[in-house]
């Protein structure tokens, strides 16, 4: 039986959005496939099962909701690089957990936040992700060369960017603009075309 | 001795956690403020008064075994004063001028000392300073 109380890396037993007839979820979650994001209708189901012949079980705690996220990343067929990030989310959830078990590990509004941006840009590159300082946040960042592009993605929905790049028309200066948007507008302030070849790749 | 500036030519480590430095490699987040924090924890290494960079790191390793928990992929950054000072004032919106400040602990670390005037959570200076980083060591005592 699950322990919902004590943190387990495992994710084996987790089944999102298993539906199993009468049963209900404790907390819901539906992603919308629009190209458009309302948080608002935000919702997920995720169920779980402890072994074959037992019916699913809630899940609780803020620890359980982030394991199903990024088993729903690693399972997902949509998201490029799928399974290494999801291997590379697991990997920070483990490091914050071993030096602070009552920390969020990874907050789960700001992994849903990244969910959503992975869901909306299908051909992104693999990131290098870290985590912020004080919430745990996702901190996606790509590099090549010199191009930067960096991602803070904020549990209210905002994802705050940072992008370094080479001044064409002046080679010893660089192009540097920071600032606030949602997944589904960043594109519009960040010209797609400025982001190809390191961010998104363009042969998808 | 507290509050004394750290001259432009000398050099600091910053502590890196594994979450910050995934798969060795430092990002911004090790240089972002936690709430709260009015500066950057980092040591002065020319303050320990070793006879070289080898001596200088294993020095800072050992300073935190003894105050931190530190994870076999923790990593330290080495970061020259006037680097940071210069790129963040020549390319950051505001011209922000930060600061590297001695702050000895009493009792304790006396090599400790701290970047001031950053801002919680600001990505763009974060990224600025990753770009001066001058060399990436492991963290742990060995």
């Amino acid at each position: 039986m699950y322990e919902a109380t004590s943190w387990q890396p495992d994710i084996k037993n987790l089944l999102p959005f298993e539906h199993e007839p009468n049963t209900k979820p404790f907390w819901e979650i539906e992603f919308d496939n629009t190209s458009t994001i309302d948080h608002s209708k935000t919702k997920l189901s995720i169920y779980f099962r402890d072994n074959a012949f037992t019916q699913t079980e809630l899940l609780s705690t803020q620890d359980d909701q982030v394991q199903a996220l990024i088993h729903q990343i690693r399972k997902s067929k949509i998201i490029s690089n799928h399974e290494s990030i999801a291997n590379k989310l697991l990997a920070l959830f483990n490091f914050a957990k071993e030096e602070n078990p009552t920390s969020p590990g990874i907050a789960v509004d700001s992994l849903s936040n990244f969910y959503d941006f992975l869901q909306l840009y299908t051909n992104i590159k693999n990131p290098t992700l870290s985590l912020s300082p004080d919430y745990n946040n996702i901190y996606a960042s790509w590099r090549s060369k010199e191009k930067l592009f960096s991602a803070h993605f904020l549990q209210n929905g905002d994802i705050r960017f940072v992008l370094f790049k080479p001044n064409n028309r002046h080679p010893k200066r660089k192009i540097r603009i920071t600032g606030t948007a949602t997944s589904d507008t960043l594109t519009e302030i960040t010209t797609p075309e400025n982001l190809n070849d390191w961010v998104f790749d363009e042969r998808r | 001795m507290k509050g004394d500036k750290i001259p432009d030519s000398d050099n600091i480590a910053r502590f890196c956690r594994p979450w910050q430095a995934p798969e060795g490699e430092i990002q911004a987040t090790a240089f972002m403020l936690r709430t709260g924090e009015e500066s950057l924890s980092v040591n002065w290494l020319e303050f320990l008064k070793c006879s070289n960079r080898k001596n200088e790191i294993r020095e800072i390793q050992r300073i935190y075994s003894e105050t931190l928990s530190v994870s076999v992929n923790a990593r330290i950054a080495i970061l020259n004063v006037g680097e940071i000072r210069n790129i963040v004032r020549t390319e950051s919106p505001d011209n922000r001028n930060i600061e590297v400040l001695h702050d000895p602990i009493p009792g304790g670390d006396q090599s400790h000392s701290g970047v001031y005037n950053l801002k919680q959570d600001n990505e763009f200076i974060a990224e600025l300073i990753v770009e001066a980083i001058r060399e990436n060591h492991p963290a742990r005592y060995e």
